[in-house]
């Protein structure tokens, strides 16, 4: 067990110094990776600021709590496009084009191999800007924060990135029986915009919406709760156990749908 | 009658790929639907009560703009900078008797068609679903106004986004300025909040730009917010904007192709 944690540690310490060593190899495409981080940034705070400019109070979450909520999600999201979707892109067109052979025949975990690859470099200017308008606001808002509140956001902001990658895990392995259906991707970019708003709008809507939306509800608010000292351990579990079932599922549901590849030959 | 061939041949390939288009539908579904959700955290507060609309009306604007917005938004740029000019598609079109215009718009429009269409079947839906809570105008020269400005939107929009598609004859990395102008277009169209609930200096700048004649007001217009000198005045800035586009077109056109080179 240990000798496979190492073997795998050490798999992916090689895949950042490769990803880095094409970030300077490929200097231009990196800045302009870097603008269009940039660009999505501010979209996701400035879309609050709009949608907010004439009602100050939504579902009991004032403006700046909201403004709040944004720029984490940029940190959250941040994180998430940095570890995980040129992997997803890649994915995609593995997929399509039936490279799958190629991945399934190497001596490592396919799994990995498909999450893990690729690391996004650009998309951490998205969290720094995230980190640094959330600071901006806590201190504007003159709310104190912990070193332990910072702590604790952090551990739940990774539970919720790990049950964010199941999902999009899950729904992309459909292209493994649909190798059409590569906009999936495009799908799952628009789906994460829920996540700039209040769990409390889903709540509210029926129970069905919830219940559907549940997992997208709490992977990221609960973070946002951890940080601002608000967080019950009933909801820290919660996330756990949705995080551990999330995984799981995701992992039995690839399992199953390789058994439906055709190869490129087949 | 070429160009009646083409569009069947295309429709053929968009129906076929029926799961494909259904996906690009829940994408321009999604956002719409999540702020349905989001104002009804306010529908009963001093924004609403002040500017006359209601929740129902705003159900009804984000139902619409699926419907509408399939139909007016196009999404050719991407297809026009990365497959045709980037990769050297653009030679075969070149080569053929047709013109790259009128080519690339007939083969979209099958595709934008099946979307709206499934956005008709979401709202036949909500309607059996939630009753007639829909906005709509009753007047019939509001829905022939209504009609030109449908009309002229779809070509707004596509004559502006192969404007900007043809970018890609002088930059060969597109992605940033697509995805800025999809950004600036997502906030002064319409996609995100109808005017009313947006600040005044958003409408005021939206109001002097093409965006929102793709689909916003041709929206409105639809729900019967528009007198007869507003959307006269609409259809004429639409005009104004597609002389402007068309010409840019034609000159991008006639430089980029001089450029060009497989």
């Amino acid at each position: 067990m240990i000798k496979t944690l190492k073997k795998y540690t050490a798999f992916y310490l090689l895949f950042l110094r490769m990803n880095f060593s094409q970030v300077l190899d490929n200097r231009m495409g990196f800045f302009n990776d870097m603008l269009s981080s940039f660009i999505w940034s501010f979209f996701s705070i400035f879309t609050l600021v709009i949608i907010t400019a004439k009602t100050k109070v939504i579902f009991g979450w004032t403006r700046e709590e909201l403004l709040i909520l944004a720029a984490m999600y940029n940190v959250f999201i941040g994180f998430f496009h940095f570890l995980f979707s040129g992997n997803f892109n890649e994915f995609i067109n593995v997929m399509h084009f039936g490279e799958l052979d190629t991945v399934l025949t190497k001596p490592v975990d396919t799994q990995f191999l498909l999450s893990f690859r690729y690391v996004r470099y650009n998309n951490l200017l998205r969290a720094l800007i995230g980190i640094v308008v959330v600071i901006t606001f806590l201190f504007y808002l003159h709310i104190s924060i912990t070193l332990q509140s910072v702590i604790t956001c952090f551990i739940l902001l990774c539970f919720g990135i790990v049950i964010l990658y199941a999902i999009w895990f899950s729904i992309l392995t459909l292209t493994v029986r649909y190798t059409n259906l590569s906009n999936l991707l495009d799908f799952l970019y628009t789906m994460n915009s829920m996540l700039r708003y209040p769990k409390e709008v889903y709540q509210h809507a029926s129970f069905v919406i919830f219940f559907l939306f549940f997992p997208m509800t709490i992977l990221f608010s609960t973070s946002v709760r951890g940080l601002l000292g608000k967080v019950q351990m009933v909801d820290v579990l919660i996330l756990i156990i949705t995080t551990f079932i999330a995984l799981v599922l995701s992992r039995l549901w690839w399992k199953f749908a390789l058994r439906f590849y055709t190869s490129a030959g087949g | 009658m070429r160009y009646v061939h083409i569009f069947f041949i295309a429709l053929q390939d968009v129906l076929v790929q029926r799961g494909r288009t259904f996906v690009w539908f829940l994408v321009s579904l999604w956002n719409p639907f999540i702020m349905l959700l989001f104002w009804r955290g306010v529908s009963d507060s001093h924004a609403f009560a002040s500017s006359g609309w209601s929740y129902a009306a705003i159900t009804s604007y984000y139902i619409f703009l699926t419907i509408f917005g399939s139909l007016t938004s196009s999404n050719i740029e991407e297809d026009i900078a990365k497959e045709d000019i980037l990769r050297g598609n653009l030679a075969r079109y070149i080569l053929r008797p047709v013109s790259y215009f009128w080519v690339k718009f007939v083969e979209e429009l099958p595709y934008r068609l099946v979307k709206a269409l499934y956005g008709i079947i979401v709202f036949f839906v909500l309607f059996f679903l939630l009753g007639n809570i829909f906005v709509v105008s009753t007047s019939f020269v509001s829905y022939l106004l209504f009609s030109v400005m449908l009309f002229l939107a779809i070509f707004l929009g596509y004559v502006m986004k192969v404007s900007l598609g043809f970018l890609a004859f002088w930059v060969t990395d597109v992605r940033g300025i697509l995805e800025t102008f999809e950004v600036i277009n997502i906030f002064l169209a319409g996609y995100l909040v109808p005017f009313f609930l947006a600040p005044d200096w958003l409408a005021n700048i939206a109001y002097a730009l093409p965006f929102p004649y793709i689909i916003y007001f041709p929206l409105i217009s639809f729900e019967g917010k528009l007198t007869l000198i507003e959307s006269l005045r609409v259809i004429g800035i639409q005009i104004l904007w597609l002389g402007i586009f068309y010409m840019l077109y034609a000159m991008l056109w006639k430089k980029g192709v001089k450029k060009f080179s497989v």
